[in-house]
């Protein structure tokens, strides 16, 4: 069966291979740590992964991501001294969209420029961590929390903070992402507490669920999520349940897989909107699912896979949607990488500007 | 190992299956991938009821009056609005809103006869594809209001004739500031519904009374400064307001002083009757 697997897999890889020679915005960095088999605390100040570096991740981005390594020390650059560092990410696109009703549009656009900030206060083991997007449009605070790392390595974070949930793609716009509304433009006001062991993470949370400054409907959300690492591959779960006068309720499955020179992540998302139904008042049970490949061709060059399926409606049939991407990533030097794409998604014929193909070039600069 | 753990194969494989579908084909779907047999029995049984409920607030006059100048022009007006976005006048919001890309790339912010196309019907119901819910750090919008902004882009996000609203203001704002001499700085902030004429608008056109426990005066024009924030909005400030005043009240478009107008020569309807013309009071109790 396994062997059967694999000749699967690989067919389907180089047939796609084949056919694309080209690559698109899919910008998962959660198959690094897979790939690693490490915890996204090992790369992350925040230990749920994004957002600025620690020590080993700046050294991680400065010498092992890319194909030439600078002669700096990136990690010497951003701290302003012991307990005090700096980071951001600036990623800026070249887009090219068609759709299946012939619009076409063509735009140079910054896609987003975050600076970061973290304080470690020494023997307290206290950090104060800030995340600011600084473009495009105004400044909006995403994140800015502080937390209390025990002797045990448990935590406690409280402030404005993304949730722990799933597979913290990069990629906002991915189904998983932006149907569960767990993405990079929707953190919340709450507080979590992890339990940590050494393969193992369990994230509690609670939080307004209203992604506001304050908590407008007197209810909240929680949450669960589980991880388990083992020795090349990773099995995790999460349950959110946002109470309110529409309760929703979301549970997924995610997982890693590292298989020669491939990672292989997928998540499933199972989501229930009560009473959702604009003309029956019924609940609307939606499913997502989510598979990347990436293979690592040489050191600096990775391609990546990623399919994604959307039934926003499992009462209604034939209204499904896909999302195929292809993406090369070519990180030249330390800090700077190269993302060129395409991306195909497909919509029911009615919303014909919702299918559409787009190809992308993305410069990421990052420290 | 594997054969140890079929647990991780099986879910790969049943995530590539599930991947492996493609798209619906939309039949029997409405534009909005939802039943066509629903959707026209509900507008069907719904017909009668719709005729009869016809709601008044659903129209741009409104909107603008009661969302987008009262609430939303906190954030996107000025020199630097939110998101590149102005919705100040009724000019600004239809040229920013109706038809424009939003900055999810599916979106256009007000996609007329379709509101669930439309990324401000999402940006206010707090639609998981749009980010913050707005306005951003405040209690979302009454039902109500989401339901006639809804209406209005489902009837085709209708444009009103310019000419036939009245100019008007939308907004008064006060700000205090008391100094150490227990003085009170007082600013009014007032926005108008459309860009005005401020060309030859001076101190001397706004009238300010003072009111005490028994008498009241009008503040001198030197004690009164005027700032032009935008093209529809100003800021008075009256310095050094003693202790004892109980209510400031200030007035413009005084016929018998001077008139204001907008960039397109319409007379402010101050007393707002509906017509041209009438003079605009604010009282402010301290």
């Amino acid at each position: 069966m396994y062997t059967n697997f694999k000749i699967s897999i690989l067919s389907k890889i180089l047939g796609v291979f084949y056919f694309l020679l080209l690559a698109v915005d899919v910008r998962a960095e959660p198959y690094l740590a897979v790939k690693n088999n490490l915890k996204c605390a090992s790369c992350h100040v925040n230990p749920i992964g994004g957002g600025a570096r620690n020590q080993f991740g700046q050294t991680y981005g400065q010498s092992v991501l890319p194909e030439k390594i600078a002669s700096f020390n990136t990690s010497e650059l951003t701290k302003i001294n012991e307990y005090l560092g700096i980071g951001a990410d600036a990623r800026f696109n070249a887009n090219y969209q068609k759709d299946d009703a012939d619009t076409t549009s063509q735009t140079f656009a910054t896609e987003n420029l975050a600076v970061y900030g973290s304080l470690l206060l020494p023997e307290s083991g206290l950090t104060f961590y800030l995340d600011q997007q600084v473009a495009p449009g105004t400044s909006i605070n995403r994140e800015a929390w502080v937390m209390k790392t025990l002797d045990s390595g448990n935590y406690v974070k409280v402030g404005k903070m993304f949730l722990p949930y799933g597979l913290r793609l990069e990629d906002d716009s991915a189904f998983i992402r932006q149907v569960t509304g767990m993405n990079f433009d929707n953190s919340d006001n709450g507080i979590e507490y992890t339990i940590n062991s050494d393969k193992s993470t369990i994230n509690l949370f609670m939080a307004n669920g209203t992604s506001q400054a304050t908590n407008n409907d007197d209810t909240f959300l929680y949450g669960v999520r589980g991880e388990q690492l083992f020795q090349n591959f990773r099995l995790g779960a999460t349950a959110v349940l946002n109470d309110g006068d529409q309760q929703s309720q979301l549970f997924n499955i995610y997982g890693g897989l590292v298989w020669d020179k491939f990672t292989l992540l997928a998540e499933v998302d199972y989501i229930n909107l009560q009473n959702a139904n604009p003309l029956t008042s019924a609940d609307v049970e939606q499913l997502i699912t989510f598979f990347e490949v990436n293979y690592q061709w040489q050191k600096g060059l990775n391609f990546k896979l990623t399919a994604e399926y959307l039934d926003p409606d499992q009462d209604i049939d034939e209204n499904e949607q896909t999302r195929y991407s292809f993406v090369t990533e070519y990180t030249p030097l330390s800090n700077f990488q190269f993302r060129l794409g395409i991306r195909i998604k497909e919509d029911i014929p009615q919303k014909s500007t919702q299918s559409y193909d787009m190809i992308f070039v993305q410069s990421h600069f990052y420290f | 190992m594997m054969k140890n753990n079929l647990l991780l194969p099986t879910f790969f494989l049943c995530v590539l299956w599930l991947v492996g579908c493609s798209a619906g084909n939309g039949e029997n779907l409405d534009q909005n991938g939802q039943p066509l047999i629903a959707a026209n029995e509900d507008a069907s049984g719904d017909d009668s009821q719709n005729n009869e409920e016809v709601n008044e607030q659903a129209n741009l006059v409104w909107i603008q009056d009661n969302v987008f100048s009262a609430i939303c022009s906190a954030c996107h007006a000025g020199a630097n609005p939110a998101a590149g976005q102005n919705l100040s006048t009724m000019e600004n919001s239809v040229q920013y809103l109706i038809g424009v890309q939003s900055s999810n790339p599916e979106f256009v912010r007000v996609k007329p006869g379709e509101p669930e196309q439309s990324y401000l019907i999402l940006k206010i119901t707090g639609d998981p594809r749009a980010g913050a819910q707005m306005p951003l750090g405040m209690s979302p919008l009454p039902t109500e209001t989401i339901e006639a902004i809804r209406e209005w882009i489902q009837l085709g996000a209708l444009v009103p004739d310019v000419a036939s609203i009245p100019t008007r203001v939308n907004r008064t704002q006060v700000t205090a500031v008391t100094n150490a001499e227990h003085e009170e700085k007082l600013t009014f902030t007032i926005s108008f519904n459309r860009e005005m004429d401020f060309a030859t608008f001076n101190v001397s056109d706004v009238l300010v009374k003072a009111s005490y426990s028994e008498t009241s005066k009008f503040i001198e024009p030197e004690q009164i400064q005027l700032g032009i924030l935008s093209k529809s909005s100003i800021a008075v400030s009256l310095n050094a307001i003693s202790q004892d005043t109980q209510t400031i009240t200030l007035s413009i478009n005084n016929p018998a002083i001077s008139s204001v107008t907008s960039s397109n020569g319409q007379l402010l309807d101050g007393d707002f009757d509906d017509k041209d013309g009438g003079e605009f009071v604010y009282v402010y109790q301290l």
